[in-house]
C-alpha cells in the first residue's frame, strides 16, 4: 500500500492542488473563506461570554478566552472539514474509479491534505492574535507539529473508514454531519471538558482523542508545557484509527468500481 | 516461449443487479463480507464473464468483438485492474494504459493540459515525466488552443482525440482501447491505427474493442469473440469475424444488435405527426426485406392545422452511423401544396441493393424550408436485409458487378 502510494505521490499532490483550486478559484474572497468561519466562531463564542466556563480552570486564568477558543476551533475545523469533504469523496470520484486503477487512498487523503492549507493560514492568524495579546509561546510550542501529525493520522484513518463506508451505504454521509455536530459538544473545542456534569462524564470525554489533541495544543502553545501526558489518548486513537481505517479500506477498495 | 504480457485464466465476474432502494439490511452484510475478505458474488446477479481465458504476448494486437452485454468492457476493466475477478486470474506484466469509455477519466473543470498531467499521474508517472509527453500528446490530439480550455467546453470528438492521445503516449506495456474507432472522422481513425501500429512496433501489447469489423480484420493479429460472457471463438481474424458476422445475421433478437453509432430519438414541432410507421418487404416479416427484394416504408400522417408544402423523407443508416440512402418526397411536389387532416404516405424501393445486415430507418416530415422537423423519428425502425451476399461481395451495397479479363498486350 505504502509503495503504491509513493509511486502515485504526484497524483496525490495534483488532486490536492485541484481540490484547493476548485474550492477557492471561483470565490471572490478566496482563502479569506478559510478564515471567516473559525474567526466568526471565535468572535461569537467570545461575545456570548463562553469564557465564564473557563473559570474553574486555574491554568488558563489570565489568558484571553478568545485565544483559548481559537486554539481549539482551528484544529477542530480541520478535522470537521476533512471528514465532511472526505466522506463523500469516493462517490464523487466515481468517474475516476471506473476508468483507472490507482491506489484509491489518494482520493480521501487529498481532501485531508487540502484542508491543511486552511489550517496553516489560520495558524498565521493565531500568531497575530497572540502577538496582539502579548502572549509569547515557550519552547513547548515545538511539540505542535508532533500533535498535528497525530491528529492528521487520526483524521486520515477516519477518512478512509468513512469514505469507504459511504460508498456502500450513502447514509454514512448524513451520519458524519450529525456526528460532527454532536462531536463538537463532546470535545473541548470552546470550553474545557471539566464543565461536564456529572464529573465521571468529564473523565470519559477526556478520553476523546480530539479533546486530547486540542488540550495538547493549548498546553504547548498557551501554557508552555510539554503535552505528552495529555496526548496519550490521542496517540492511542491515532494508531487505532489508522490501523482500522487502512485495513478496512484495503479490503473494500477492489470493489469500489462496481459499488459506486 | 516468453511469458505472456497478459494471461487470463477462467475469468468470472458477476454483478449485483442494481437495486436503487438499497436498504441497510442489504448493504450491511455486503459491507461486512467485503471487510471479512471474500465477498461472494451475488447468486442472482448478472453473469458478465463466465470462464474466459486468453493470452496476449509482447507486441501482439488482440481484437475483441461481441454484442452489447457480451462482457467486452467488463473484461477490459478486469485487465486494467479496475474490477476484481470473482473467479479465475488475470495476470498482467507491466503498466496498463487504458482508454475505457472514451475520455479516460477526464475532469471536466480542468483544462486539457491539466488533464494530461492527471492522466499521467493516475498511471503513477511523475510530473516531470509527463512534462516531456505534453507536446507530442497535444500535437497528436490536434485541438489547438482548446488545450488550455476546460474539458467541459470540448466537443465529443475533441475529448476523444485527447483521451486517445494521452492513452497512446504514456509509457505502458499494455494499451487497452475501448471503441475509440466509433467516434471521430476517418482521418482520425487512420491516425489512431497508425499510432497503435507504432506502439505495437515498440513491443506494446494492444487490446482493442471495436464494432468496426473491417478495421479489426486488417489490424489485429488475433480476434476474440465473446458471446454471453464466454469465448465463442478465438484466433485468426478473418475466421473469427466470419463467425461473428454469421451470429449477427442469425440472431433472433434485434435488440442485441442495435449498437447504433448515432442516437435514436423523436422530436419535432408536431404541427404534423407521423404514426404507424411500417418498414419491410411485401410478404416479408416486419422490419425485414430480402436482399434484392422490394422495400416499402410507409406511415400515417395527421396535421394539427393545415401545412403548406411539407416534405417527407426517409433515411437508412448502417449501425455504424453511415448514411446509406436517403430519399425525399420531391416527386410528390404538386400533391403536397397543402395538407390538412390525415392520410398515408409511402415510398418503395424496387431493388434493395443493400447487402445483408442490420440497418436503421429514419422517417421525417419537415416544413417547406426542408430544415425544420415537424416530426422526426431518427433511427427508430430497425431494418434487416436478409439473405447472404454473393461470394466475393463486401461493403454496403451490391452494384451488380460484371468482371472481364483480358490476356496479352493490347
Amino acid at each position: 500500500m505504502v509503495r503504491d502510494l509513493l509511486e502515485h505521490r504526484d497524483l496525490l499532490w495534483l488532486l490536492t492542488l485541484r481540490e484547493i483550486r476548485i474550492r477557492y478559484a471561483r470565490a471572490v474572497l478566496g482563502l479569506g473563506w478559510a478564515l471567516f468561519v473559525p474567526v466568526a466562531q471565535m468572535a461569537a463564542f467570545t461575545v456570548l461570554d463562553f469564557g465564564r466556563l473557563l473559570r474553574g480552570e486555574d491554568a488558563y486564568a489570565g489568558l484571553p478566552y478568545s485565544v483559548y477558543a481559537f486554539v481549539g476551533i482551528l484544529p477542530w475545523t480541520h478535522f470537521a472539514a476533512s471528514l465532511a469533504q472526505a466522506t463523500p469523496s469516493l462517490v464523487v470520484a466515481s468517474n475516476l474509479l471506473k476508468k483507472s486503477a490507482f491506489p484509491r487512498e489518494v482520493i480521501p487523503l487529498s481532501k485531508v491534505l487540502a484542508a491543511t492549507l486552511d489550517l496553516l493560514v489560520g495558524t498565521a492568524v493565531l500568531g497575530l492574535l497572540m502577538a496582539w495579546h502579548g502572549i509569547t509561546p515557550g519552547a513547548a510550542v515545538l511539540a505542535v507539529p508532533a500533535v498535528f501529525l497525530l491528529q492528521f493520522v487520526f483524521t486520515v484513518g477516519l477518512a478512509l473508514l468513512l469514505s469507504a463506508g459511504n460508498l456502500f451505504f450513502r447514509d454514512v454521509n448524513y451520519l458524519v454531519s450529525v456526528g460532527l455536530l454532536l462531536g463538537m459538544f463532546a470535545t473541548s473545542v470552546v470550553w474545557p471538558v471539566s464543565v461536564t456534569r456529572p464529573p465521571w462524564a468529564a473523565s470519559v470525554l477526556a478520553l476523546n482523542p480530539m479533546t486530547s489533541f486540542l488540550d495538547a495544543y493549548r498546553e504547548a502553545i498557551l501554557l508552555g508545557r510539554w503535552p505528552w501526558g495529555t496526548l496519550l489518548p490521542g496517540a492511542a486513537g491515532a494508531v487505532l484509527s489508522i490501523l482500522v481505517g487502512a485495513a478496512v479500506f484495503r479490503r473494500l477498495a477492489p470493489r469500489f468500481a462496481e459499488e459506486v | 516461449m516468453a511469458a505472456p504480457r497478459i494471461e487470463v485464466r477462467d475469468l468470472r465476474k458477476t454483478f449485483r443487479t442494481r437495486n436503487r432502494s438499497d436498504s441497510l439490511r442489504d448493504a450491511l452484510p455486503r459491507l461486512l463480507a467485503g471487510i471479512a475478505g471474500r465477498g461472494r458474488p451475488p447468486a442472482d446477479g448478472f453473469v458478465a464473464l463466465d470462464g474466459v481465458s486468453f493470452r496476449l504476448d509482447e507486441g501482439e494486437v488482440l481484437g475483441i468483438v461481441g454484442a452489447n452485454g457480451a462482457g467486452k468492457s467488463t473484461m477490459l476493466r478486469l485487465v486494467a485492474g479496475v474490477y476484481r475477478p470473482d473467479g479465475g486470474t488475470v495476470s498482467v506484466r507491466g503498466r496498463v494504459s487504458a482508454l475505457i469509455e472514451l475520455s479516460a477519466g477526464f475532469h471536466p473543470d480542468l483544462s486539457g493540459r491539466e488533464n494530461i498531467y492527471l492522466g499521467g499521474a493516475l498511471l503513477g508517472l511523475r510530473t516531470r515525466e509527463v512534462d516531456a509527453l505534453v507536446e507530442p500528446i497535444a500535437r497528436f490530439a490536434d485541438i489547438g488552443d482548446f488545450l488550455d480550455a476546460p474539458v467541459r467546453t470540448y466537443s465529443t470528438g475533441m475529448a476523444v482525440r485527447l483521451g486517445f492521445a494521452v492513452a497512446a503516449h504514456v509509457p505502458a506495456e499494455v494499451l487497452l482501447v475501448d471503441e475509440v474507432l466509433a467516434v471521430g472522422d476517418i482521418d482520425f481513425q487512420a491516425k489512431c491505427l497508425r499510432r497503435m501500429a507504432e506502439r505495437r512496433g515498440e513491443g506494446v501489447s494492444v487490446l482493442i474493442v471495436s464494432h468496426n469489423l473491417n478495421v479489426l480484420e486488417q489490424f489485429c493479429d488475433r480476434v476474440l469473440f465473446l458471446h454471453h460472457g464466454r469465448v465463442a471463438e478465438e484466433g485468426e481474424p478473418v475466421a473469427v469475424l466470419r463467425a461473428y458476422r454469421r451470429l449477427l445475421a442469425e440472431e433472433k433478437h434485434v435488440e442485441v444488435l442495435r449498437e447504433s453509432a448515432s442516437p435514436r430519438m423523436r422530436r419535432g414541432t408536431e404541427e404534423m405527426v407521423l404514426s404507424e410507421v411500417r418498414v419491410g418487404g411485401p410478404g416479408a416479416a416486419p422490419g425485414q426485406v430480402p436482399h434484392g427484394g422490394r422495400l416499402r416504408i410507409e406511415a400515417r400522417w395527421r396535421t394539427r392545422a393545415p401545412v403548406e408544402r411539407p416534405l417527407f423523407g426517409v433515411q437508412i443508416h448502417s449501425l455504424q452511423g453511415l448514411l446509406c440512402a436517403e430519399s425525399r418526397s420531391l416527386a410528390l411536389a404538386g400533391d403536397l401544396a397543402r395538407l390538412d387532416g390525415e392520410g398515408a404516405v409511402a415510398v418503395e424501393f424496387p431493388v434493395t441493393r443493400l447487402l445483408p445486415g442490420d440497418y436503421e430507418v429514419t422517417v421525417f416530415a419537415r416544413d417547406r424550408s426542408g430544415f425544420v422537423n415537424l416530426d422526426l423519428h431518427q433511427n427508430l425502425y430497425p431494418l434487416r436485409v436478409t439473405g447472404s451476399p454473393a461470394p466475393g461481395e463486401g461493403g454496403l451495397v451490391a452494384l451488380d458487378p460484371e468482371w472481364t479479363l483480358a490476356r496479352g498486350g493490347g
